[in-house]
């Protein structure tokens, strides 16, 4: 087991026994990458915050039912995910209720993102906020499943079938999921891509 | 087009193999065709960069620690558990005591007694309290019901 996942456990461990530093020392050290999550999954900064609040308090309270052969880090992302999976699935509801009183505006399009401040870009040499908007736009496009592959894989490291258990599917669907998600990324993808590429040697103008 | 001249077969793999979750068998072929198939090899480096640039993917901008909060509210939850075991041996023994009350005294004298609805609620406390103990969820919508137990909590006291 890596040296990682040995902590998570042991502090686990001494949470069930009632340790509120091991509690401490949890919500710490992961509290970072939690938000980082929900973040990107959700696009929302206060909706991340109380996603990350709401997992640390689930692992609180299953602290005493936790198995030591389960793997903490992907147990917690196991439950960040869920939830951000209930924060999206409420902010739809809300949304369908708000919806005939026009109240838009602001909000309706945090995640998907609608051509927000389109500045003039300069031809090459994409703009590091540039860059970062590109990037956001195009993974909120993602379907929901494939962002959440997406980003349990390629940002907290969660091999194929951490990410299969995390999201209850099989190893086969979490494949294809991340096949499709790369598909759907690449036109969004490709002015960064080509501004990239190190030798721009046959490629079509 | 990106695909134009890729092999069908290969491109399925392409994504699974730079991430290296393939067998190792079938990342052996893949490799073996990447070393002769330019569209092939063209295809997995963009495969590449593509992760790659999504490294730069903003997070949460940084932010206070959780912990105050986070413990605050663990701290609610221990001492709401306190509560909920504590009412629930009060529920079972005034439960008890109903049962011996009709039993002993054989004939209605419901006007001596509280609001039924408190004894129909009863299982529901102890229900309560039996998930608390092993360390069930209660979070979010069944906070109505918690707050209905506390209520309940002040009737049985008072009472």
């Amino acid at each position: 087991m890596k040296p990682e996942a040995e902590r998570g456990r042991e502090l686990m461990l001494r949470l069930a026994r009632g340790d509120m530093r091991a509690f401490e020392e949890i919500v710490v050290s992961y509290e970072r990458a939690v938000r980082n999550f929900a973040f990107r999954y959700l696009g929302d900064e206060r909706k991340a915050e109380d996603v990350a609040q709401e997992t640390f308090l689930r692992v609180y309270t299953a602290r005493s039912r936790w198995r030591p052969d389960a793997k903490f880090h992907t147990w917690l992302f196991t439950i960040a995910s869920r939830l951000c999976l209930n924060a999206i699935r409420s902010q739809r509801r809300e949304r369908r209720v708000m919806r005939p009183a026009a109240v838009g505006g602001d909000g309706s399009d945090e995640l998907a993102g609608a051509p927000a401040r389109r500045t003039a870009s300069p031809p090459d040499g994409v703009l590091a906020a540039e860059r970062a908007e590109l990037l956001r736009r195009a993974v909120a496009a993602l379907s929901e499943n494939q962002r959440r592959a997406l980003l349990l894989h390629r940002f907290e490291g969660l091999s194929y079938r951490e990410v299969a258990e995390a999201m209850g599917l099989t190893l086969e669907a979490v494949r294809s999921l991340l096949v499709r998600a790369r598909r759907n990324l690449h036109d969004r993808l490709a002015p960064l891509l080509r501004a990239d590429e190190p030798a721009a040697e046959g490629e079509e103008p | 087009m990106e695909r134009t001249g890729l092999c069908a077969e290969c491109a399925e793999l392409l994504v699974p193999y730079i991430d290296g979750e393939l067998p190792p068998e079938e990342a052996a072929a893949v490799a073996a065709h990447l070393a002769v198939c330019p569209a092939c090899s063209r295809a997995a480096d963009e495969h590449r960069r593509a992760w790659a640039l999504l490294a730069d993917l903003p997070g949460a901008p940084a932010v206070d620690s959780l912990w105050p909060r986070v413990a605050a509210r663990s701290r609610r939850i221990a001492a709401r558990a306190r509560v909920l075991r504590r009412v629930a041996a009060a529920a079972a023994a005034l439960a008890a005591a109903f049962t011996l009350f009709y039993f002993v005294s054989g004939r209605d004298n419901s006007a001596a007694l509280p609001d039924p609805d408190l004894l129909v609620h009863l299982p529901v406390v102890e229900q309560y309290a039996s998930l608390d103990e092993a360390g069930g969820e209660w979070l979010g919508e069944d906070l109505d019901l918690v707050q209905a137990v506390f209520e309940l909590t002040q009737e049985i006291e008072d009472f």
